[in-house]
């Protein structure tokens, strides 16, 4: 029985292979099984993506298998705007879709601070940037699918990044949509702004990126990291990793400065400098790498959740392909940072510099300058040293008038004075909520580098 | 195998010796396993946790809905089938 299950892919055998020796230990083995059980080594070693847990897709992260994705690049050109579809996972849950736009310049269109700075930052933890000064390439979009004769409409769609020059602007989008019927081949992405429409017809295959399963956990501070997946791509090694805390975690390391998402066909330059603490893989050869990027969630869901009591964020980070001799590696995580969201203290700007405490955690508000033309502020803030392990980074969020945005910046560890920014009511009065809290690691987790052929 | 789930979770055993009593076939294990991958790879049955000799598979949502489109296919396709072999 043994060498009949060697017959087997060694993924299918650690899959299944102890649940087809009990079966066969009740059966006797006939002729007939013999024969089906070789028939089914043959489809096992023809379908090799059927004994994985997961598959990779790129630029979107690591998926359950079965994920459909783009047969082929999927655009469209109307009304001065290139629309592309760059990455789509559909999941037997529901259906994403990275969606790029390119718009020649329209000068006649400006938004206001407020409005810009709503659009999130698709890097977990980054500091959103300085609201832009132009209009985003889109004003009122909505999206459907529409596969055969239904359409689904589409449950949520997020700006994730934008850029501008004199030529024009581009962004790129988040959509989410329910999951697309399970046979489907074919479908189209329809997106309105206002009066205008565009539809991007495409193709679906299976995902073919498989994932190795992989099981290394490390603890420390009630922080649990693990490595769960492990993919090859591009020459380049995908790790797909989980961090779990009992508070909401944020920022892990601090890798190098990068688009999270890159236009077409363009290149950024990519700032290095003092502060940075990327994860780190390092192979039983002895060579070190460090990460080239990361693939976070592209929404709340699923990839970062509450599990129990406990806050989940998944993410895959990409390196540079080990040597073919390595055998097995290692990754370093080098710090964590968890959000206290308890404390609070309220600061009156017309009363500045003041000490605050959040917690037992201090720091003292230097200045609150305002912008011409805008109730937003721009404050300054002096982060005291903590005396004790976690050290205090930064205040979780702040808020002035309600229901006002905010955004923050700056680093002291590479000598940049922290700030602040929100919109302000009368009386100026601002609420700083919960505390940003560094756990120093490092969290070490080795791992065997067998990846799917 | 998405019918013999629709009652409850089962591991391989139960699920050959169910649909052994109610379709009349009795699945060898290569057929089995090879179905049971199929069906984790598209969603319509997960494992749960157990004994890696004997782990017990669930239907999904999206296998419940897809054995219920396939269902209301068969019916029409047996209806039309009821309806021309009365008219001969």
């Amino acid at each position: 029985m043994k060498h009949l299950l060697r017959l087997y892919p060694r993924r299918w055998r650690d899959r299944y292979g102890a649940e087809i020796g009990a079966l066969v230990a009740r059966q006797r083995l006939s002729v007939k099984g013999l024969l089906d059980l070789l028939k089914g080594a043959a489809d096992a070693h023809l379908h090799p993506a059927l004994a994985a847990q997961h598959v990779f897709v790129p630029t979107i992260g690591f998926r359950p298998a079965g994920t459909r994705t783009l047969l082929e690049r999927a655009e469209t050109s109307a009304d001065d705007t290139h629309l592309t579809i760059l990455a789509l996972a559909a999941t037997p849950e529901r259906t994403e879709l990275l969606v790029e736009w390119e718009r020649a310049s329209d000068p006649a269109v400006c938004v206001s601070p407020t409005e810009s700075d709503a659009a999130p930052s698709i890097e977990m933890g980054a500091p959103p940037k300085r609201a832009p000064s132009i209009a985003p390439p889109e004003s009122q979009l909505s999206a459907t699918l529409s596969v055969g004769s239904r359409v689904l409409e589409s449950t949520s769609v997020m700006r994730h990044s934008v850029l501008y020059s004199s030529a024009g602007s581009w962004s790129v989008h988040s959509m989410d949509f329910p999951a697309l019927p399970a046979g489907a081949r074919r479908a189209a992405l329809r997106v309105s702004d206002g009066g205008r429409h565009w539809t991007v017809p495409f193709r679906l295959v299976p995902a073919r990126l498989t994932a190795t399963p992989v099981t290394a956990q490390s603890t420390k501070d009630d922080i649990t990291v693990k490595v769960t997946d492990l993919a090859h791509h591009d020459d380049q090694l995908v790790v797909g990793m989980e961090v779990s805390a009992g508070q909401p975690v944020g920022r892990i390391g601090e890798p190098a400065p990068a688009m999270p998402i890159l236009p077409s066909g363009r290149k950024f330059k990519v700032a290095r400098g003092a502060g940075l603490a990327p994860i780190v893989l390092e192979d039983d050869r002895g060579a070190r790498r460090e990460e080239i990027r990361r693939v976070f969630a592209l929404r709340d869901q699923p990839d970062a959740h509450i599990d129990g009591e406990r806050f989940v964020q998944r993410f895959s980070v990409l390196f540079d392909m080990p040597s073919a001799e390595a055998r097995s590696a290692t990754v370093i995580v080098p710090f964590v940072e968890l959000k206290d969201q308890r404390p609070s203290a309220v600061a009156d700007l017309r009363q500045l510099p003041v000490d605050l405490e959040l917690g037992e955690h201090r720091m003292r508000l230097l200045s609150a300058d305002a912008y011409p033309g805008s109730d937003h502020r721009h404050m300054k803030l002096v982060i005291e040293e903590s005396a004790t392990a976690p050290r205090f980074i930064h205040p979780a969020a702040v808020q002035g008038a309600p229901g006002g945005s905010y955004s923050w910046g700056g680093s002291p560890e590479r000598g940049e004075p922290f700030w602040m920014e929100a919109a302000v009511g009368d009386p100026p009065l601002v609420t700083f909520r919960g505390v940003v809290l560094r756990h120093d690691g490092p969290w070490r987790l080795e791992f065997p580098l067998s990846l799917p052929n | 195998m998405l019918v013999s789930l629709a009652d409850g979770p089962k591991h391989g055993y139960a699920i050959t010796q169910d649909i052994a009593r109610f379709a009349g076939r009795t699945l060898r294990p290569g057929t089995l396993y090879g179905a049971i991958a199929r069906l984790e790879s598209w969603g319509y049955i997960e494992a749960l946790a157990g004994d890696e000799r004997r782990r017990p598979y669930r239907i999904t949502a999206h296998g419940t809905r897809a054995l219920k489109d396939t269902i209301s296919d068969m019916q029409r396709v047996g209806a039309t089938a009821r309806r021309r072999l009365a008219a001969r």
